[in-house]
């Protein structure tokens, strides 16, 4: 017995095969040359295949870039032509730019050897990966070998499973919470106005489908207004002001406690939700939050849930 | 005793909130081969969850699922009613409808 379900039009949902799990292969025929002493980051103008449009052949070609949270195993090869002067050659695969994931070494060889580096790593829909290389045979430069079977190869396999499952964003249920943010820190300002406001706090990056409904909800302990002028809090998707949580056209000695939510269906892609602070007369909105604990206040928190 | 293939309840809209989609006749046994829900809204997508007898963890046949604007739901299977026994839901809004086919036997 089963149950099945449809859109409207008529195509059955359902988690896709592995066929078309998230995965890449990427490699080069162009020279890729290691200056002595100095990490090459490779270039891959080639593709095998590229399941979840995580390479792009000419916009930073270097990158694997995930679209889809999870687990990942990672491959790389190179192999050095045979050199036998200085002591090593290093395969890293790099994390965003800065985070070497994994390295691996292996000594100066008169013979070329193909030369392997691999990590399973859990990543963020929006990082990247890359693959460098180094030689310290003081010859430069090292041309990598792209004889057939020995080019470079970078390849990328998501592990956990590819589906968007039958309701919308991926992997999540109903009530899932899909982005949390809290701080205890104090913003004030006289100068930002309702149009330019300040960020308070930010969610991270997520994922939408473009007709699941979430639910953005927002906690701000400590709000004053030390003016007479309009001023208040406002609720941003990326760029755009979805609309104020609180505002007051007076002044508000005594902090207040705002509690806020609202309900709506983003469009598919990713977005970012943002507490915001503006005051367009001049005059100080500020919000005093804590760290929690006896006799102090709590943080601000955003959060977003999945509504249906 | 009669076997009746029927349609057993619907087509007819599920209310938004909890309601009883089918009470059953004493002493009668429905064997309920298909249901189908079809989301009318066109905008919106409408979760759903069915139980028997309610619509309660422990009484659920169906745990809340999202039937996509225009889309719908297809149950091809076997779930047994028996007697006064009733089938329930839980929709999000208003806009789904039912259809429950079976083989009503008294």
């Amino acid at each position: 017995m089963a149950w099945k379900f449809f859109t409207s039009a008529g195509a059955e949902k359902r988690a896709p095969s592995s066929a078309i799990n998230p995965m890449a292969r990427a490699t080069t025929a162009a020279t890729q040359n290691v200056t002595n002493a100095a990490f090459l980051v490779l270039a891959f103008e080639l593709e095998d295949y590229d399941t979840d449009t995580m390479h792009d052949l000419v916009t930073n070609n270097s990158r694997m870039t995930i679209q889809r949270t999870g687990t990942y195993f990672i491959r790389g090869q190179v192999t050095f032509p045979g050199n036998a002067t200085g002591s090593v050659r290093q395969l890293q695969i790099l994390k965003n730019g800065a985070t070497v994931v994994q390295e691996s070494r292996v000594p100066q060889n008169a013979t070329a050897i193909p030369q392997f580096v691999t990590a399973t790593v859990q990543a963020t829909a929006g990082d990247y990966f890359e693959l460098r290389c180094a030689q310290d045979s003081t010859t430069t430069p090292l041309a990598l070998v792209l004889a057939a079977g020995f080019p470079p190869v970078f390849e990328i396999t998501k592990l956990d499973g590819a589906f968007v499952n039958y309701v919308g964003v991926p992997g999540s249920l109903v009530g899932q919470e899909l982005a949390y943010n809290e701080t205890g820190a104090t913003f004030s300002s006289t100068t930002a106005t309702e149009a330019a406001p300040l960020d308070v706090l930010a969610t991270s990056s997520i994922t939408l489908d473009g007709v699941t409904p979430i639910i953005v909800e927002v906690f701000m302990p400590g709000v004053a207004n030390g003016g007479a002028a309009s001023s208040g809090f406002s609720l941003w998707e990326d760029t755009t002001d979805k609309g104020r949580l609180f505002d007051s056209n007076g002044a508000v000695v005594n902090a207040v406690h705002v509690s806020s939510k609202r309900r709506f269906t983003p469009s598919a892609g990713s977005h970012v939700y943002k507490i915001r602070l503006w005051t367009n007369g001049g005059t100080n909105m500020q919000v005093v939050p804590g760290v929690g604990g006896a006799g102090t206040r709590l943080p601000i928190f955003i959060r977003v849930t999945r509504a249906a | 005793m009669a076997d009746v293939l029927s349609r057993i309840a619907g087509p007819a809209a599920v209310a938004s909130g909890t309601s009883t989609l089918f009470t059953g006749t004493a002493a009668h046994v429905y064997s309920i081969k298909q249901i189908r829900i079809v989301n009318t809204d066109a905008v919106n997508a409408i979760t759903i969850k069915l139980g028997i007898g309610g619509v309660a963890a422990a009484n659920l046949i169906l745990p809340t699922v999202s039937i996509d604007a225009g889309g719908w739901a297809e149950f091809d299977g076997l779930i047994t009613l028996a007697g006064t026994e009733t089938l329930q839901a839980n929709a999000s809004a208003a806009g789904l409808t039912m259809t429950v086919s079976g083989l009503d036997q008294s």
